[in-house]
C-alpha cells in the first residue's frame, strides 16, 4: 500500500530543476473575506508525496483532492492518477480560482484509492476579523 | 552533423574510460563520474540540448546497428542513459524504458546499464502534475451587434454586388 508522507496546500510550488528537490511557498491557512465581495483564491498547490511498498509497482493508485467550501456537506473532487514503476510520487495539483463567500473551514482532502489520508485546513474568516496590516492576501 | 556536446558520447576518450567494463553496475558508476557525461545531463536539463536533438543523435548512433554484429559505438546509448537518469521528463522514462527493453546479442550492456538506471530512477520521487479550474470558465457574455445611426434596417440592406458584376454591368 502508498503511504502518504506528507500533505500540505500552499500558494507555490518550485522544483529545481538540478535536484528535483521542491520548495513550497507561502502554505495557505487563513483568508480573510471581503465585505459584500466574493473573495476568489486565485491559485492553490495541493502537494502530497506518497511511498510505494516494493509490491506496488504495478499497482494503479488514483489520488482525488477533494475540495469543501464552509457550508457545503460535499466537496468537488480533483482526482488524478499515478504512473506505474516508482516507488515514490509527488502529486502536485493546482487548482485555479476558488471562490468563498462565507466564513468556516475551507477543507482540503486528499483520498487514495477513495480512502481518506489527510486533510489540510483553511480558515475563513469573516471580515471584520481581518488584520489591519494584512497586505498580500490570497484574496483578489 | 556536430551534436555538440553530445560527441562525446563516442568520443575516444569515453572509450577509453569505459575500458573493457563488462559488469553494468559498474559502467553505470563509471560513467556517472565522467565529466562529458554530466556535461550532456547538465545541458539537457538546461535546454541546452533540446529533446529532438537527442533524438536525432540517437537515431544516427542505430544506424550503424547491424545484424550480427556488435554495435561499434554501444558505450554511447549507455552514457546517455547514465546522463538521463535522474531527469523528470517523459522523454527520459521513454528513452531508459525502452533501451532496458532491448534484447540483442549486438547490444548487450547498453541495455544492462539502462536497467540500472531504472532500478535507480525507480527510488526517487516522481513529479505528477496537474492543474484545474475550481469552476468551469464562465462563457463569455455574448455580443449584440448593433446597427450604425442611419443604418437600413437589415431586411432593406442592398443586394451585395460583387466588383466583377459590377463591370459588366458598366460595360453591357
Amino acid at each position: 500500500m502508498a503511504r502518504l508522507e506528507y500533505f500540505l496546500v500552499c500558494r507555490s510550488v518550485s522544483t529545481d530543476v538540478d535536484t528535483n528537490e521542491i520548495t513550497l511557498s507561502g502554505v495557505i491557512e487563513d483568508v480573510f473575506l471581503v465585505p459584500d465581495e466574493v473573495v476568489i483564491i486565485p491559485k492553490v498547490v495541493a502537494v502530497s508525496s506518497w511511498t510505494l511498498s516494493p509490491g506496488d509497482l504495478e499497482t494503479d493508485f488514483q489520488t482525488i483532492l477533494v475540495i469543501s467550501r464552509p457550508g457545503e456537506t460535499t466537496g468537488k473532487p480533483f482526482p488524478m492518477n499515478l504512473s506505474k514503476g516508482r516507488r515514490r510520487y509527488r502529486t502536485i495539483q493546482g487548482v485555479l480560482s476558488i471562490p468563498l463567500d462565507q466564513p468556516g473551514d475551507l477543507k482540503f482532502q486528499v483520498l487514495l484509492n477513495g480512502e481518506p489520508q489527510a486533510t489540510h485546513t483553511v480558515t475563513v474568516h469573516p471580515p471584520d476579523v481581518r488584520p489591519r496590516e494584512a497586505t498580500g492576501s490570497p484574496s483578489s | 552533423m556536430n551534436f555538440g556536446v553530445l560527441e562525446y558520447l563516442r568520443s575516444d576518450e569515453l572509450h577509453r574510460i569505459v575500458g573493457f567494463t563488462t559488469s553494468a553496475s559498474v559502467l553505470r558508476r563509471v560513467l556517472q563520474k565522467a565529466e562529458g557525461v554530466i556535461a550532456v545531463d547538465k545541458a539537457i536539463r538546461r535546454g541546452e540540448m533540446t529533446e529532438p536533438e537527442v533524438r536525432t543523435f540517437v537515431s544516427t548512433l542505430m544506424e550503424a546497428f547491424e545484424p550480427g554484429k556488435r554495435l561499434p559505438d554501444e558505450s554511447a546509448p549507455a552514457a546517455l542513459a547514465v546522463a538521463l537518469e535522474h531527469q523528470p521528463t517523459d522523454f527520459a522514462e521513454e528513452y531508459l524504458t525502452r533501451l532496458a527493453g532491448l534484447r540483442y546479442a549486438e547490444m548487450g550492456i547498453a541495455p544492462a546499464v539502462a536497467r540500472e538506471c531504472l532500478k535507480s530512477r525507480c527510488l526517487l520521487p516522481k513529479n505528477e502534475v496537474r492543474t484545474a479550474r475550481y469552476a468551469p470558465r464562465p462563457a463569455p457574455p455574448r455580443t449584440t451587434l448593433t446597427p450604425c445611426p442611419g443604418a437600413p434596417p437589415n431586411g432593406d440592406a442592398p443586394p451585395r454586388v460583387d466588383s466583377h458584376e459590377r463591370k459588366y454591368a458598366e460595360t453591357s
